[in-house]
């Protein structure tokens, strides 16, 4: 098939309102009188579908909030305004979160582009390298006069999710399929995500956690990073970093004379 | 190098397997019955780590692996895509696979990704391009690979040469193996309005090196002829055991995959077709289990 042709058969497949592309005969008996339009839509009902199944698999909590018919519709509108640039679809949806934010209906379930922010950072977390924990020992095996300068290397998978909604909770409560108590939905909560061996782990994190997570995934040396978690009000620096270690999150310990 | 010895099966048998499904790891793990080797697809095995990676790894310490790859898009107008190239020799050389195969079509157009296999036109221009790319394809992998014929719901006004001879003139150039996809067979035959059993007698069969089994769902189309759908989500049908049973006794035993993608079943189900992709390579079939 030249170039011309197949723009024109890529355009019709996410466009199901253009005519069939010139060149297409239904079926290879020249007399044959099939539908052209009904055989090109297998083509673009299965692009679509799958891309929709593809999001359905790694926003599971999202489509179970949304309901799954809603949730489809939005991923159809978002499959066909943002194919994937990847032939690696377990990437697929990344855009997602932002996109369902764009849409109206998210005014009265405000909360749901965060949660499908934390499954997006889960969905990439499953998938992130592997590396081995190292227990807190690393960090005490360094004298009290390299801590300052030492820097934690985190697990490839940590990755943090702010948001202004309880979504840790919400994700766990909607996991479960369980009642509960009432959430409290001005309650916000910073996530940490990491996949410390083969199964997620999802962190709330207390006050100043996450700009002291940050400081780190930045590669700043523990002085810095736990000057920008005290910029925060009641940040421990110890129960953070026992938290930290004990979670799996830190893979090395590098001392300031040992290059990284 | 791949190897023939040590304690990692590598040749993939003339044995039926079945596609890797994560929900039945177990199972096979506990009681694999006729299953003699195990098919990925190779993108379901491209993120840097996690439990894919660690099932597959256990796994494949037991079972010869064919990668099956679904997005390479060999038939696209596209230059091919080197950095999926080099993805797939990650994969290969992770995972030492016996067999490696990818499909006759495209999937790919100016950086979109379009999860389907798409229809090629069977011209001369579209010959040159898929031997460049199938020859780009084993440099870059650094093995042989299969070529699928695919299952199409259409076909192009300006093709001049039928599907086999394309594909067979593919392999005649390019040295790579033929994958014959027997339901792919049935559902593009029924589509066109031809017979399976004359596609089946004039394919190549001394080309084959793997055969794929699988389900597809009958629909009709507007002026009620057949549209046959290869969704892999059901028990292979009778004609398409019969059509399989006839390549057999002409082209003798191929490794022979079940495919099961969508509305997977528990494991024993997926096991009986194995066990009846078996009973037909080993000749115990007679006319009654087949038909």
């Amino acid at each position: 098939m030249s170039s011309d042709r197949s723009d024109e058969f890529a355009r019709a497949l996410l466009r199901p309102d253009l005519p069939a592309p010139d060149g297409l005969v239904a079926s290879r008996r020249p007399s044959d009188a099939n539908p052209l339009d009904q055989r090109l839509a297998v083509y673009r009902n299965t692009v679509v579908a799958s891309l929709v199944d593809t999001l359905e698999g790694r926003f599971p909590i999202t489509c179970r909030i949304l309901g799954r018919d809603f949730f489809r519709a939005a991923g159809c509108a978002f499959a066909m305004a943002h194919p994937p640039r990847s032939k690696v679809l377990m990437a697929y949806g990344d855009g997602l979160p932002a996109f369902l934010a764009g849409l109206d209906q998210m005014s009265r379930a405000p909360f749901v582009p965060d949660v499908a922010r934390l499954e997006a950072a889960i969905g990439r977390a499953l998938h992130a390298a592997d590396a081995d924990p190292v227990g807190i020992a690393a960090l005490a095996a360094l004298p009290d006069e390299a801590l300052n300068d030492a820097q934690l290397v985190l697990h490839p998978s940590v990755e943090l999710v702010a948001s202004h909604y309880p979504i840790a909770t919400i994700r766990e409560r909607e996991t479960r399929g369980e009642g509960g108590p009432k959430i409290d939905m001005a309650q916000g909560e910073d996530v940490m995500v990491l996949r410390p061996q083969l199964d997620i782990v999802t962190c709330r994190l207390p006050a100043g956690a996450h700009p002291f997570i940050e400081a780190l995934l930045g590669q700043a040396p523990l002085a810095r990073a736990a000057e920008a978690g005290a910029a925060r009000e009641g940040f421990d620096l110890p129960a953070n970093l026992a938290a930290l270690f004990e979670a799996g999150a830190v893979v090395d310990v590098i001392p300031a004379d040992r290059p990284t | 190098m791949p190897r023939d010895t040590g304690p990692r099966p590598y040749s993939v048998p003339l044995a039926p397997g079945v596609g890797l499904k994560a929900c039945h790891i177990r199972d096979i793990e506990a009681d694999p019955g006729a299953v003699q080797f195990l098919e990925i697809h190779a993108e379901n095995y491209m993120g840097a780590g996690g439990r894919p990676h660690h099932d597959l790894m256990r796994l494949r310490e037991r079972f010869p692996l064919s990668l099956h790859g679904v997005a390479l898009s060999i038939g696209g107008a596209d230059p091919i895509d080197r950095e999926h190239l080099a993805r797939l020799r990650t994969l290969r050389d992770r995972y030492e696979p016996g067999l490696f195969s990818e499909h006759l079509a495209w999937s790919s157009h100016e950086d979109v990704y379009f999860p389907d296999l798409l229809p090629v036109a069977y011209d001369d221009e579209t010959l040159d391009r898929v031997c460049d790319h199938v020859d780009a394809t084993q440099d870059a992998v650094g093995m042989q690979m299969l070529l699928e014929n695919p299952s199409t719901y259409l076909a192009f006004e300006h093709s001049t040469m039928a599907e086999i001879d394309f594909m067979a003139e593919v392999s005649r150039r390019t040295g790579c193996g033929l994958l014959l996809d027997i339901n792919n067979v049935f559902v593009s035959c029924a589509n066109h309005g031809e017979d399976p059993v004359t596609y089946l007698d004039a394919f190549p069969l001394a080309a084959v090196g793997e055969i794929h089994l699988g389900g597809h769902e009958a629909q009709q189309d507007d002026v009620g002829r057949p549209l046959l759908i290869d969704t892999h989500s059901r028990a292979v049908i009778d004609p398409v055991w019969r059509l399989y049973a006839r390549a057999i006794e002409r082209g003798g035993p191929r490794p022979t995959l079940v495919e099961w993608d969508k509305d997977i079943p528990a494991w024993p189900v997926l096991a009986a077709e194995a066990a009846r992709a078996e009973a037909v390579l080993t000749g115990r079939a007679d006319q009654a289990d087949v038909v």
